[in-house]
């Protein structure tokens, strides 16, 4: 697959924020305040509307939850 | 870093700015095109071109007015005379034709016509840096097209009306090698190519912007 393709393709990464927090008890915003990421941005995050994550944002929300990236972080199965 | 952080020009600059291009634009264009409409309907008045004296073709210029002065010539004919003002030379012939006209104004209307158009790209350019967005899709592409309006302004402009001064010449007797008098075009060649070459440039760099601003478009 050449790298122009995989631009146009949707991801299947899937972040599980959703749960991670419910798990935790913890709000979007006490999380975004908890690492210093914009609300914005883990809204982005969190609705699987992200195309990249930079580490430092990863290892913040991985600092505040007290977990790994591939807690937060999986990829789905192909859709065929 | 904090010079990473000083911004060259606020908000309000640029919206000064943007409607400074709106309203030049739309001087350039009525402006440039009553010009030129009103030197076609001039045909068989006088018509004014510009001209080189060509070496040995005048011993003397005299200065009846310290701005416009009369340059003799020989063998220009009744009504046709030579002028120079401000270091150019207008060559002013009666008898004018519609095309003489045309191009005569030329330079004038591509001129007009270019900085509505430079308005026209810039106006959307600077808007989407105004909102934070310098890379948005098309800028590079209207970078370009500055370029464009650079040289048709600057080189095709000056060239038609030489094309003009041409045809005087002709109409008039004075186009051959011994007349004295050539063509003349304004214009300075390596400054417009090298404007125009530095605005190609830009284009390709904001074009690289594009693509950087898609591959962050999404990052958190």
């Amino acid at each position: 697959m050449s790298g122009d393709d995989a631009a146009v393709e949707p991801h299947r990464v899937v972040c599980h924020l959703d749960r991670l927090l419910a798990e935790q008890g913890m709000t979007l915003t006490e999380l975004a305040e908890r690492a210093g990421v914009t609300v914005v941005n883990l809204s982005v995050l969190k609705n699987d509307r992200a195309r990249a994550v930079r580490f430092s944002t990863l290892t913040a929300v991985c600092d505040a939850l007290g977990c790994q990236p591939g807690d937060v972080l999986s990829v789905a199965p192909p859709h065929r | 870093m904090g010079a990473r952080r000083t911004r060259f020009i606020g908000p309000g600059g640029i919206g000064l700015l943007s409607a400074l291009l709106l309203v030049l634009g739309a001087v350039g264009l009525v402006g440039g095109v009553a010009y030129w409409v009103n030197g076609l309907t001039q045909a068989g008045a006088a018509v004014t071109v510009p001209v080189h004296l060509l070496p040995g073709a005048s011993s003397q210029v005299e200065a009846a007015d310290p701005d416009r002065v009369a340059v003799p010539v020989a063998g220009l004919p009744a009504g046709a005379r030579v002028t120079a003002d401000t270091g150019e030379l207008g060559l002013t012939a009666w008898g004018s034709t519609i095309p003489e006209y045309a191009l005569a104004r030329a330079d004038t209307l591509l001129l007009g016509l270019a900085v509505a158009f430079a308005g026209y790209l810039l106006v959307p350019l600077l808007r989407s840096v105004q909102e934070g967005h310098p890379f948005a899709d098309g800028n590079a592409r209207r970078v370009a097209g500055l370029a464009v309006a650079l040289l048709a302004a600057g080189w095709l402009g000056p060239f038609l009306t030489g094309l003009g001064s041409l045809l005087v010449l002709r109409r008039i007797g004075l186009d051959g090698a011994d007349s004295g008098l050539e063509p003349a075009t304004t214009s300075n060649l390596g400054l417009l190519l090298l404007g125009a070459a530095l605005l190609a440039v830009l284009a390709e760099a904001f074009r690289r912007g594009e693509q950087i601003s898609d591959d962050v478009d999404g990052l958190v």
